[in-house]
């Protein structure tokens, strides 16, 4: 009797079991195939709709559109159209153009009959204009233009929509149809952002960090191809072996200008999924271009190893994100067509619809104090992880006091000062401070002394990794599974080797947790009586969480990361507490009072032909900005360049105290921190700066211009003009010599 | 108007620029810089570092106005730091200092390919481009006409079945040449000044170990196809690139290695003149010690070296694409690069393939296949003071570096370098107690070992009298108090079972037949001793003298200490109970127990005095403490043998035989205990998968 109910339960838990791994209960919306429905689409161009300054017109041969400003006739054609005669090849016959630039939509996407999926790509050239069917469907003030993708059998709809300034383009994901190829990504309008090869006084802007203009001219039949997720990578696809230390897109913008015309993009919806694709000097497509692509369906790379060789396979979710992906595209000309005019769009455009305000002063330095690290120690031999203050909060006092004399408005940011230090523990740091860098009354007295002396305080929570449980979260439930349904698992990577530390794992809060996160870090802070918050992570970290795959696709492939992350900090805002965001990405920035570390360089690829302030020109005068560490910096001498011509503070990370069990920290900095190093040359470098910091305090940026490689000019609403110079030689300016890696300031009070 | 003014600026300075090759750069590196600290625990340790480079440029010859590369294949350059760029595709192309275009050299004479020529190499207004493919290196002058042909020179040192593909080529100051041929494993090709061919140089050896030497008798005494076939392997590493410096020292490289740490050391070497023996430390992997490889084809890859005047040494590693600078010393200065075959950001690659050095190592050209761009890194104000106040440091010029070394070490606090920097300064000023602080801060057992021996002589010299005396007095009372003892019969540890196990060393066969006998052995005093020799053995690793010491407390964990030593002795004392029950053995568990755990006192004496003596001594005097321990492991098997021949009542043969056996057994159990682990482990995997499972429906 007790073996049949032993295998009665045996049976039950396997069948239990077998059932996870089938598909969820879940029903997507996306819609079946439809075979049936008869193309309709105009034989030749026509005008979609019109407004005041623009026309809208259906551009017949490639089924994309043209927007015409009605005043010059200039136009901005989804698939652009080369300048030059038709090409022919050696046997005299005309060379056809490549497909990809007379695309409306790169499509990618796998089958799901064959084992892995494999992944493939089409386009609208390729896979509608020859083999397909097109639906045109006027809308009010545009146009639904529907792509039959007949040989792979799915459907997307694109709508096109004329506003008073500016083009919409967007796809409704609800409305795709699909058969057994499944669409993995969709990329909107490659082209519409581009610009012919060799074209003079031209460029491609991407908000790649600080932001950066890429070359346009021809290179090869390959190109030089750069990529970047919006508002960073995806952790939770677990993307091993990164080559490099990466800046992020913080913001979802992008750009180009070709002479007298440019163009400007924006991602209004759909951003969190978005990455940002560019393509230059390919003379097989004859334009350089760059373009978002939406990962519709996100994934993990799963490695596996067989027989001493190892493949890597992307396993993606069933269904696809729901939910609108649109861009808006505003036509530039004239002296608007450059890079000073795109940060006016978006700031207003963040004013107006994602509610950017004044906040606060623009500070003149700020000042990260790190408190403590896990280090490993030995007793009789047996190690164990304990917490090393490498900064007291008695020493604390100390070095605000100090800086403070000198530094008029200062900030700080109270780092790893929980229970765990700088690594990761439980999610913020377990909420209580660490043992060792000091009592709650010595916290207490040092937010008294800044408030003293004037100095904002910020206290630091990781709401984003965790390694243990605790206060309410749990690793298990709590943490983000990948496109696998399995928990996704975050290493230390080790840079040195490059490899990640597979004994140093840790896990991510889901974002329905976020709420929950901050309204404890707000009454921890408000129970210290702290007035400002800091959320390193949470504001400049994004992943994807699939642990609802069989309720909601919200979170997948990172789709509303970012709204998660804004209602929570609004959270911290109604509970009173000042907010300090780090690198923020855009959703966190416009609520944030302080960003430090904001970028003021780029990624730096191969395309890129120079760094320009965009991010600080977009929030300065908005936002209290500071810069990327000085003292973390390689190099100095140009951090400190990023801060003076993005007109933003100086930032410093600094600790008190090293030894050298330092060297065995996973947080890799600590070597250029020790406070009594840095004083001089920060204390000296703030000394240089002082006035200009003064006379730029409330002032806006009103261009930033490239003057030439390496040499650039901001000039602010005062009259105050700084030109800095990268280089390292002296370079003339129109304020005259700027020595090598050195700037000058005119107007003004300077 | 200040607009206006900006833009008329910008314009007339981007037609200025657009006449340049190069994308100007502000940013740094976007991989962080780290070295390798020695001497901490037993495995070198990867630490960050301060950046001493910066990418300065990214030399595109198409922004001149000339044909992209098809594929870069080596760079050199000449005294005015012109560099050369050798095109698989018959192009080279000279630009000056400044990266400007001087010259572009199509077909030899308007009509002598060279295409998929690897090499090229600039010496005394000659051009040398090694044209692989084509067997022979073709000197041409800087308008590109031929000047002449090297060939393989007729020799009868030259195997039959040699194939010519000259790789690489340099020149000494005397006008030997050395010519690397691809795949050749016989050394580099020395000619003589008159193009003499002269014979072989520099040939890597294979490294033999005991096992591969009975590998090799086995396969020669038992011939089949697959050994033959796998015999091939254990050529000699072939070299890939070579290079010379200031004295006229050759440096080579090997490429692509095995695994193992022995192939992976003496990557570079610096070549003796005449025997062309490695005159660098052989010890030293001049790559990265741990990576975890991708799959199959991933191995670190040196590809190219170069050496400056001041005797650094730039390498360049194609598979993980890094760059490492060492000493003259091989001590590591940084480790930069990186991208792994996916870089798409400047100082980043995914295929570099060729370096060159400028302006004595300041600046590093990195030449890459996938973009054929020249990424230039150059040195920044950091990296400059480093390189400088380590080449002083090792000239001997100790007083100059003090200040200098502790600029570096407020930038950068993980730099090994400047603590032995800053302690040999302080050694050289006599300061012997900072200069100690500073040698075991940054783990230069020499410096401190030299310094030690000055606190120790002072200390000494100062002392000698009390030293003196209480050495006296002590040895003194020694004797006194045996003569007293012996005279007067005195007992001064009455407890029979303690006296008996203390006296063990001094009267083993005595006391171990009490011990069978009279029962007079004792199980508490066993887990004592075993439990002291647990502590003294990790009291030799904490507590031992720095000099002696490999202690590391993030990897040292004395858990397993307590298996390697307690456990072994528990094994051992399982299994030969095991196997003499079997074979007619008559000592009882109680028994074998009670010997092995007495037979540990000379380990756990040797223990202590090991402790105090390498906090006194020097390494010089280390023979002493290895005398000491091979002594004391004798008198532990002396006495176990002793005792085990006592207890079990065996002859010596069978006491050999039982012993065989034994270890045997232990063996066994190992095995037996591993496989127990692993099903455990394979279970909790199996539970954890299912409740994954069942809790993410």
């Amino acid at each position: 009797m007790k073996k049949r109910i032993f295998s009665i339960l045996l049976c039950l838990l396997l069948l239990f079991g077998l059932t996870a791994c089938g598909e969820g209960g879940y029903t997507p919306s996306q819609k079946a195939f439809d075979t049936e429905v008869k193309a309709s689409v105009p034989s030749s161009d026509q005008v979609i709709t019109q407004n005041s300054k623009y026309s809208l017109e259906f551009d017949a041969e490639t089924t994309g559109v043209v927007l015409v400003e009605t005043a010059t006739g200039t136009k901005w054609e989804v698939c652009p159209t080369p300048t030059g005669e038709q090409k022919f090849d050696a046997l005299g016959m005309p060379i056809k153009r490549h497909s990809f630039p007379q695309s409306v939509l790169e499509v990618g996407y796998m089958d799901t009959k064959i084992s892995g999926g494999g992944n493939m790509v089409t386009t609208t050239y390729d896979g509608v204009v020859d083999f397909g069917r097109i639906i045109y469907k006027p809308i009010e003030n545009g146009v639904t233009v529907e792509y039959y993708f007949e040989s792979q059998e799915f459907m997307i709809p694109v709508d096109y929509v004329l506003y008073d300034d500016y083009l919409s383009i967007s796809v409704d994901t609800t409305r795709i149809q699909e058969k057994d190829m499944r669409v993995t990504y969709v990329s909107l309008t490659p082209f519409l952002c581009s610009v012919e090869n060799d074209t003079p006084d031209s460029y491609l802007f991407i908000p790649s960090g600080s932001g950066a203009l890429l070359d346009t001219a021809s290179v090869n039949d390959q190109g030089l191809k750069y990529k970047a997720y919006v508002y960073g990578e995806d952790l939770t696809m677990e993307e091993k072996y990164l080559a490099a230390n990466q800046n992020y897109v913080r913001l979802p913008v992008y750009g180009y200008k070709s002479g007298n015309k440019g163009g400007f993009a924006i991602i209004d919806k759909g951003a969190d999924t978005a990455v940002l694709n560019t393509t230059s000097g390919n003379t097989a497509y004859e334009f350089s271009a760059i373009y978002p692509s939406f990962q519709l369906r996100g994934f993990t790379n799963h490695e596996a190893t067989s027989f001493n060789s190892t493949y890597n396979a992307n396993i993606y979710p069933n269904n696809m994100i729901e939910g609108t992906l649109s861009v808006r595209f505003y036509p530039l000309t004239n002296e608007n067509a450059n890079y000073n005019a795109m940060a006016d769009i978006y700031r207003d455009y963040l004013i107006a619809e994602k509610g950017l305000t004044e906040t606060a002063e623009q500070d003149d330095m700020s000042v990260t104090l790190i408190g403590g690290t896990q280090i490993t120690k030995s007793f009789l031999g047996i190690p164990y992880k304990t917490l090393l203050a490498t900064t007291t909060l008695e020493q604390a006092e100390d070095m605000v006091s100090e800086i403070s004399e000198t530094v008029d408005s200062l900030t700080v940011k109270l780092k790893g000062f929980t229970a765990s230090g700088i690594d990761v523990g439980k999610i913020g740091g377990g909420y209580t401070l660490g043992g060792s860098v000091g009592s709650v009354s010595q916290l207490k007295e040092l937010s008294t002394l800044c408030a003293d002396k004037n100095v904002d305080m910020y206290f630091d929570y990781d709401l984003v990794r965790f390694g243990s449980s605790g206060k309410g979260f749990s690793t298990f439930s709590d943490s983000v599974m990948n496109s696998g349904i399995i928990k996704a698992d975050q290493f230390i990577f080790d840079k040195a080797v490059r490899n990640n530390e597979e004994k140093l794992n840790y896990r991510l809060l889901r974002p329905v947790c976020f709420t929950d996160a901050v309204s404890k870090a707000v009454d921890k802070n408000n129970s210290w009586k702290l007035g400002g918050i800091s959320f390193e992570t949470l504001t400049s970290l994004s992943y994807s969480d699939y642990s609802d795959y069989n309720s909601t696709t919200a979170y997948n492939s990172k789709h509303l990361f970012g709204d998660a992350v804004s209602s929570s900090l609004a959270k911290a805002k109604e509970g009173g507490q000042k907010l300090m965001a780090t690198s923020a990405n855009a959703y966190a920035a416009v609520l944030a009072d302080v960003i430090i570390d904001a970028p003021t360089t780029s990624d730096d690829g191969y395309a890129f032909i120079e760094d320009v302030p965009f991010y600080s020109m977009v929030f300065r005068g908005y936002v209290s900005l500071t810069g990327e560490s000085i003292n973390l910096s390689d190099n100095s001498k140009k951090a400190v360049l990023g801060s003076v011509e993005g007109g933003i503070g100086l930032n410093y990370t600094i600790i008190s105290q090293w030894e050298n069990s330092l060297i065995d920290a996973y947080y890799p900095y600590f070597y250029s921190t020790v406070y009594s190093s840095v004083k001089e040359d920060m204390m000296a470098t703030y000394g240089e700066l002082a006035d200009y910091y003064s006379s730029i305090k409330d002032a806006k940026i009103t261009s930033n211009t490239v003057i030439s490689s390496g040499v650039h000019c901001t000039e602010f609403d005062n009259g105050v003009t700084v030109y800095v110079n990268y280089n390292d030689k002296t370079v003339q300016t129109p304020a005259g010599e700027v020595g090598a890696l050195d700037y000058v300031i005119t107007g003004g009070a300077a | 108007m200040k607009k206006a003014l900006c833009r008329l600026f910008a314009v007339i300075l981007a037609i200025c620029l657009a006449a340049g090759a190069v994308t100007a750069v502000s940013a740094a590196a976007p991989t962080d810089s780290y070295t390798y600290w020695t001497n901490v625990g037993t495995q070198r340790k990867a630490v960050y570092g301060k950046a001493m480079y910066d990418v300065s440029t990214v030399i595109d010859v198409t922004k001149l106005g000339l044909e992209r590369f098809s594929k870069i294949t080596s760079l050199c350059k000449d005294n005015d730091n012109n560099l050369y760029i050798l095109d698989a595709q018959s192009r080279v192309v000279i630009l000056d200092d400044e990266y400007n275009l001087i010259k572009e050299i199509g077909l030899i004479d308007g009509s002598i390919s060279y295409n998929n020529a690897k090499g090229i190499y600039y010496n005394d207004g000659v051009i040398y481009i090694c044209n692989t493919e084509g067997a022979n290196i073709y000197m041409i002058n800087s308008d590109g006409a031929l000047i002449d042909t090297i060939t393989l020179p007729e020799s009868t040192l030259i195997p039959d079945d040699f194939e010519f593909k000259p790789s690489r080529i340099i020149r000494d100051k005397n006008g030997y040449m050395y010519v690397v041929s691809e795949g050749s494993y016989y050394g580099t090709l020395l000619y003589a000044p008159d193009r003499t061919f002269l014979g072989f140089y520099g040939a890597n050896t294979v490294n033999a170990s005991l096992a591969s030497v009975f590998t090799n008798i086995s396969n020669r005494l038992f011939p089949n196809v697959e050994k033959h076939a796998n015999s091939a392997k254990k050529f000699p590493y072939s070299l890939v690139d070579v290079a010379i410096d200031k004295d006229g020292f050759v440096y080579t490289c090997n490429g692509y290695t095995t695994l193992s740490s022995s192939a992976r050391n003496a990557q570079i070497r610096r070549l003796s003149p005449g025997e062309g023996n490695n005159l660098l430390n052989n010890k030293v992997n001049f790559t990265d010690t741990e990576i975890i490889y991708i799959d199959n084809f991933h191995k670190q890859d040196i590809c190219d070296i170069d050496v400056d005047d001041n005797g650094f040494i730039y390498a360049l590693e194609s598979c993980f694409d890094k760059i490492f600078v060492y000493d003259s010393d091989c001590r590591i200065l940084t480790v930069f690069g990186g991208g792994m075959g996916a870089g798409t950001q400047k100082g980043t690659f995914s295929n570099s393939c060729a370096m060159v050095t400028k302006n004595n190592g300041d600046s590093i050209l990195v030449a890459e296949n996938d973009t054929n761009n020249i990424t230039v890194f150059k040195i920044n104000d950091y990296g400059k003071k480093v390189k400088e106040l380590d080449y002083l440091t090792l000239e001997g010029n100790y007083d100059a570096v003090k200040e200098g070394w502790f600029e570096v070490l407020a930038q950068d606090q993980n730099s090994q370098l400047a603590y032995s920097g800053i302690a040999n300064a302080y050694l050289e000023e006599e300061d012997y107690d900072t200069a100690l602080y500073y040698a075991k801060l940054g783990y230069d057992k020499d410096t401190y070992a030299v310094a030690f021996e000055y606190v120790r002589k002072d200390f000494i010299s100062e002392n000698f009298t009390w030293l003196f005396l209480i050495i006296v007095v002590v040895v003194i009372g020694a004797i006194v108090l045996m003569f007293v003892t012996n005279k007067k019969k005195l007992v001064f540890i009455k407890n029979p079972s303690l006296n008996l196990m203390l006296t063990t060393a001094i009267h083993p066969s005595n006391n171990f037949t009490d011990i069978k006998e009279k029962k007079l052995g004792s199980l508490p005093l066993c887990f004592l001793l075993l439990v002291l020799y647990y502590v003294v053995t990790v009291m030799k690793t904490i507590a031992g003298g720095f000099l002696f010491s490999e202690y590391d407390p993030t990897t040292f964990n004395s858990i397993l200490v307590l298996v390697r030593s307690v456990g072994l002795v528990v094994l051992w004392i399982v299994a030969n109970w095991l196997v003499c029950t079997l074979l007619g053995g008559k000592g009882k568990l109680k028994e074998i127990t009670i010997v092995t755990c007495y037979s540990l006192l000379p380990l756990i004496l040797e223990g202590i005095i090991y402790i105090i003596l390498s906090n006194v001594l020097l390494p010089v005097e280390a023979s002493f403490l290895s005398i000491l321990s091979v002594l004391a492991t004798i008198y532990f098997g002396i006495m176990l043998i002793i005792g085990m021949l006592k207890i079990h009542d065996y002859s010596m043969g069978k006491f050999i035989w039982t012993t065989i056996l034994t270890v045997i057994g232990m063996a066994i159990i190992i095995f037996l205990i591993i496989m127990l682990i692993i099903l455990v482990q394979q279970f909790g995997a199996f539970v954890i998968t299912l409740v994954t499972e069942i809790t993410t429906i």
